[in-house]
């Protein structure tokens, strides 16, 4: 009896000397490793085609303006989409998709105004990467290739080792069809379509992350950056089927324009200028969603670059006289090489509202 | 009374024994080829909804919804939510050492077919009342999925613990 009692009296005891959890402060909280949960994926690759799918967004209650997503097919470069061997490798074990690390980011809240206001406050943010995240872009400038020469050579050398060693290219594939209604008094044309192919060969995202946190007067707030290496993307288009037997103008013919070698970075929000997700009162008492980055603090100074990299551009017909740039070469062909560049993009402030709501 | 229970209960264990001796055989080479190895489950999955599902998201300004005013709280809604969806082949299974990693893995084969049949929404609503009316909710878009969606390759997600 009396061990009866004993054994009563313990296991009382115990809940209350196991119950030793507390709360981490942010000091704590910014010790953690980082140990979130890990996701690879394995022979990814998604085929629409084959069987036929499609996804069609209605733009109005009355469904007479359409968008209409069809032949989507995402699988590895070198392959062909619907074939058991279409897989591709998304994410290493020491390099994988991560959710849910806990880190503490030291997120500015001063006085944007002031040169001399610098004050942070240490706010714990769950973190959510991308494989790769932290390979950096390479200065693809013209400038730079120029100018840096084999050690350029050899900065290429080592992101295409990174990026892919821990991801495979994939192709996306995807057919938009619009539709929207007849003109008004119009018997020639069909209900109106424009129809577009999206083809991309060679993807890979790096450099791509998000923190998502709370700040004290606005709410949601994340920061993040992404990155993507496409090989090239190329967009075909015609518009307008002309009706059958009504003796309509030809319609238009196919048109093409590809982007080969592109190399997007773009930043979009910091612990300096998070972007902030808050809804406010309109003039009519409506609550509309506002989306902001803040202005970038004095103190700062000068806020992250982003940056968009396209090795040339084709488009029109081979060697249309219309684009002769001299006796023998003409504009925008795969020979010549268009290359495009968008450096140092950077955002002071960005805010914006919905009107509708 | 006690002491005859327990010779009892004694005497059903020396019965039963012999009685749960099965026989044990060899399995042959030819026997081995039919066990797959494999653990975990496969799934088939079809799910048909009515129109009456819906989805509603409410944003209150980062406040708890108790405490935000009218004016700080607004909805999204997914109205009418309807058809049917069917995946085929899902397979749930746990991975002792992931790649040679060491470590343990939940892992998913993603289905070999997902299939939608007029799978779609009423419409998608941005609105200040919980509920759709014409003069609070404003119609965003509508979204409608037909058609079957294939996953040759036999795509794996795993799941584990990072450092």
């Amino acid at each position: 009896m009396n061990k009866m009692t004993s054994f009563i009296y313990l296991s009382l005891l115990l809940p209350s000397l196991s119950m030793a959890l507390e709360s981490m402060d942010d000091s704590e909280l910014g010790r953690t490793t980082g140990e979130g949960i890990g996701v690879i994926v394995e022979n990814l690759s998604i085929d629409g085609k084959t069987e036929g799918f499609d996804i069609t967004l209605d733009l109005t209650k009355d469904g007479e303006n359409k968008l209409i997503f069809s032949d989507f097919s995402f699988y590895k470069t070198g392959t062909t989409s619907g074939d058991p061997d279409s897989g591709g490798q998304f994410g290493t074990v020491n390099d994988p998709i991560s959710i849910g690390d806990l880190y503490t980011v030291d997120v500015f809240s001063g006085d944007v105004t002031k040169p001399s206001s610098a004050t942070t406050t240490p706010t714990t943010v769950m973190r959510a990467k991308l494989p790769g995240s932290s390979i950096q872009q390479i200065d693809r400038s013209t400038a730079n290739q120029a100018d840096a020469g084999s050690d350029y050579a050899d900065d290429l050398a080592d992101f295409n080792a990174d990026l892919y060693s821990i991801t495979d290219k994939f192709n996306l594939d995807l057919t938009i069809n619009s539709s929207f209604p007849i003109p008004a008094g119009d018997s020639t044309v069909s209900p109106g379509t424009f129809h577009t192919d999206i083809n991309v060969v060679g993807l890979a995202a790096y450099g791509t992350f998000s923190d998502i946190f709370a700040t004290a007067d606005g709410g949601f707030a994340m920061a993040g950056a992404t990155g993507l290496y496409i090989d090239s993307v190329t967009l075909s288009s015609n518009a307008f089927a002309v009706k059958e037997g009504t003796g309509g103008a030809a319609s238009i013919t196919n048109s093409s324009i590809s982007f080969n070698g592109v190399d997007i970075y773009t930043v979009l929000g910091t612990a300096n200028q998070p972007l902030t997700v808050d809804t406010e009162l309109d003039g009519d008492g409506n609550s509309q969603v506002v989306m902001e980055i803040g202005h970038l603090p004095a103190s700062v100074g000068t806020a992250p670059k982003s940056n968009i990299y396209v090795e040339s551009i084709y488009f029109g017909e081979q060697d249309n006289p219309a684009l002769a740039t001299s006796a023998t070469t003409y504009a925008f062909q795969p020979a010549v090489g268009n290359t495009m560049e968008i450096i140092g993009l950077s955002i002071q402030h960005l805010k914006i509202t919905t009107k509708d709501l | 009374m006690n002491i005859l229970s327990i010779r009892t209960l004694f005497l059903c264990f020396l019965i039963s024994s012999p009685l749960s001796f099965a026989e044990l055989i060899a399995v042959d080479d030819e026997g081995l080829m039919g066990i797959s190895g494999q653990s975990g489950i496969t799934i088939n999955a079809k799910v048909v909804l009515g129109a009456e599902s819906n989805f509603i998201y409410t944003n209150t300004s980062g406040k708890a919804e108790a405490d935000a005013s009218p004016a700080e709280t607004s909805y999204l809604i997914v109205n009418g939510i309807e058809g049917g969806l069917e995946i085929k082949g899902l397979k749930l299974d746990l991975i002792a050492d992931l790649n040679n990693s060491g470590k343990s893995a939940l892992q998913w084969g993603l289905p070999s077919e997902i299939v939608a049949t007029d799978f779609k929404t009423e419409g998608i609503y941005a609105s200040t009342t919980k509920s759709v009316t014409p003069t609070t909710s404003t119609f965003l878009t509508a979204v409608h999925m037909n058609g079957t969606l294939l996953l040759p390759a036999e795509t794996t997600i795993s799941v584990f613990v990072a450092n």
